[in-house]
């Protein structure tokens, strides 16, 4: 996608370069060094273009990257648009938020990206070398729940892990606990689970094991990959969030733990699908700035404004998310009674256990080589 | 004596003694040579900027990122699924080339025999499937392999049903053997359209069998264009990403899913690219030992320049993919 785009900005230098080198007449021994000079222009006017990627002319502007589809459009309401509204500043939306991407931009010392909402690892992991540290006095940490805040990063929302099943499979006796999800003999049917190790699975797994739950960190790895081969054969890993929508209306598998956004649009795309509240993990998503950022005093500013009640509850009606700021009443959202019925955040919704963001960020890398070599084997 | 050495190009020359600055003026000869390489300039250009500058820089990459030295490479072979997913990623890719060869030839051999209406139909069911978007190709696989979906279904009448395809390697090799067919046929058409039929007359005239004409002088005729056919079709296979990511599982990874992971979500571009660089050497060296083996002089000239297109090839398929 971000290839396309870069080749619709390019195509129109090239094609003036081109016109303006065949408009000139030369004799023929000049031709050559002339079609080098043009070639030079060329590939200068696409560096330059490179450069400026995204930055309107005058004026103040943040470039924000995100998911792309209906996620980033609902950001574009409920965020960025009461912040131009307030402050005058243009907003250029690109996606997808690689953090690959990022690295390559900063090890080319031309971050043109100022909020990013991609996962808080990569900022923990990289905090100060890819990502800029957060310093402005208008992001209160104590507005937030304890634990959720870094360095390099605040939460903008809140967001679930949760266990849910397909009702039509399961009509007599449904799944009611998390020891359920791993009790293939009760309950037969495959489970499809993102193809990503932080994806609330461990812990589901060492607190079906018996582990309680001050005791879940640091996770007890080899113990929950132990729980997990019980149900390996019947584990689909979906490459994608668009794969688990698409598997779990086709009946493909009859149990999932997903993200609270994606099983709410699976629901309203014909999925017979309920929610077990029994035990959830619950994560945050944030806005980070790349390293070397150009606005990175206004990011920051933008970043405490979406966070503030009005947006943060603007931006939960849409997309069924959750606030982060533990000032923000959730009970006052008028979320749909599709995005209730999915969010861990209302009462009555069994143990929750926030994933621990210094546990993670320390131990990724290496759980994903374990979860790649477990996967393949 | 000299005078009939002369050429008539060279004698409607103007005489020499009236071109002063003769060193500075190309001869036409050499006029030729400067406008073809003018014409080549483009390519060089773009070869160089966007597959010689990256592939150099994936190299620097794989042996200074993190720390220089060799540690990137020791590590595919320690790290416990680099091997295993390599392994299976030439299975894939060999089985598909050798799929591949089988359904290519006899419909290619058809369409040399084939009056011009039909074939011209026979080529466009071959490009059908190349001129629609490769996800709209596996989308459409996706929902035929699934469970409960039209294979399955038909599986079912010869008893064999609740056999599992979607998430296999089984559905994946299938579909790439369909996305890559056309890679095989047109080189192969290329080759076989040019073979004089009548050799084939000429052999049965003096004995032989139909088989063994065909055997002894068509087979070998047509070698280059199944060697030059499989190689492209075995070198696209081994960068297959889309495919595998939709119809295949995590489980049964192929290399580009385990190098997108290495990149992508850890950010470890050194590994990333000491694993495309391994996999360029192992795929050098099994097209060297595939060309080797068939062994024939003009059926390597022309797998040689296969393995050459295929290169480019991938680079191609490599965009499209993404």
């Amino acid at each position: 996608m971000t290839d396309a785009t870069a080749h619709g900005w390019r195509g129109d230098p090239e094609i003036a370069a081109i016109s303006a080198k065949k408009g000139t007449n030369m004799r023929y021994k000049r031709r050559l060094p002339a079609t080098f000079a043009a070639g030079a222009l060329l590939l200068a006017v696409a560096a330059c273009g490179g450069a400026s990627g995204g930055t309107a002319a005058g004026g103040k502007s943040l470039t924000w990257a995100s998911t792309g589809g209906q996620f980033q459009e609902d950001e574009k309401k409920a965020l960025q648009q009461p912040f131009t509204k307030q402050t005058g500043t243009a907003f250029v939306n690109v996606n997808p938020a690689e953090p690959a991407q990022v690295k390559t931009m900063v090890a080319a010392g031309r971050t043109t990206w100022d909020l990013a909402n991609m996962s808080w690892i990569y900022a923990g992991a990289y905090c100060g070398k890819l990502f800029e540290k957060l310093d402005d006095p208008s992001l209160d940490r104590s507005k937030f729940p304890p634990g959720t805040t870094h360095d390099c990063f605040v939460p903008t929302y809140r967001y679930a892990n949760v266990f849910g099943y397909n009702a039509d499979d399961y009509p007599i006796e449904p799944p009611s606990k998390i020891e359920d999800f791993f009790d293939t003999k009760r309950y037969p049917g495959k489970r499809i689970v993102q193809d990503y190790v932080k994806n609330g699975l461990l812990e589901a797994a060492l607190v079906a094991d018996g582990v309680p739950l001050d005791k879940i960190y640091p996770l007890d790895v080899d113990r929950a990959f132990r729980k997990l081969d019980t149900i390996k054969d019947s584990l689909i890993f979906a490459p994608s969030y668009g794969a688990v929508q698409q598997m779990l209306v086709d009946h493909q598998a009859s149990m999932v733990m997903t993200v609270t956004a994606r099983l709410i649009a699976t629901a309203n795309s014909g999925a017979n699908l309920k929610p077990v509240w029994d035990f959830t993990t619950t994560d945050i998503g944030v806005l980070v700035i790349p390293k070397g950022s150009a606005h990175k005093q206004l990011a920051q500013q933008a970043l405490a404004f979406v966070t503030a009640p009005a947006q943060a509850k603007a931006y939960a009606q849409l997309t069924g998310v959750a606030p982060a700021r533990t000032d923000i009443d959730v009970n006052s959202i008028p979320y749909t009674p599709m995005q209730k019925l999915f969010n861990a955040f209302l009462p009555d919704r069994g143990r929750l256990l926030e994933q621990d963001k210094k546990w993670w960020i320390a131990n990724t890398d290496a759980l994903v080589q374990r979860w790649t070599r477990w996967k393949v084997s | 004596m000299t005078a009939d050495a002369i050429t008539s190009e060279q004698a409607t020359r103007p005489p020499r003694q009236n071109r002063p600055d003769r060193r500075r003026v190309l001869s036409p000869a050499g006029r030729k040579r400067a406008a073809g390489l003018l014409l080549l300039l483009p390519a060089l250009i773009a070869l160089t900027m966007f597959f010689v500058l990256p592939l150099v820089s994936i190299v620097v990459d794989s042996v200074t990122d993190p720390e220089p030295g060799l540690s990137n490479y020791a590590q595919l072979f320690t790290d416990g699924y680099t091997l295993r997913v390599l392994g299976r990623t030439l299975v894939v890719a060999l089985v598909v080339t050798a799929a591949g060869v089988l359904l290519a030839y006899p419909y290619t051999y058809m369409m040399t025999l084939a009056g011009p209406t039909t074939r011209a139909v026979m080529v466009t069911v071959v490009l059908v499937p190349f001129w629609t978007s490769m996800l709209a190709r596996n989308f459409a696989w996706m929902v035929l392999m699934q469970d409960g979906g039209v294979v399955q279904g038909a599986l079912g009448l010869v008893g064999l049903g609740g056999t599992r395809l979607l998430g296999t390697t089984f559905a994946v090799t299938v579909s790439m053997t369909q996305v890559l067919l056309p890679f095989m046929v047109l080189p192969m058409y290329s080759v076989m359209q040019q073979i004089d039929r009548r050799l084939l007359l000429a052999g049965q005239s003096l004995g032989a069998s139909r088989l063994s004409s065909f055997r002894k002088v068509y087979f070998p005729l047509s070698l280059p264009g199944v060697v030059a056919g499989a190689s492209l079709v075995f070198v696209l296979a081994l960068g297959f990403y889309v495919t595998p990511a939709l119809l295949g599982s995590p489980q049964n990874a192929l290399i580009a899913q385990v190098i997108s992971v290495r990149t992508r979500e850890l950010l470890d571009f050194g590994g990333g690219g000491a694993m495309g660089v391994f996999m360029l050497i192992v795929t050098l060296a099994v097209l060297a030992a595939s060309r080797r083996l068939t062994g024939l002089g003009s059926a390597a000239r022309v797998g040689q320049m296969g393995a050459g297109q295929a290169v480019a090839g991938q680079a191609v398929a490599g965009r499209n993919e993404r």
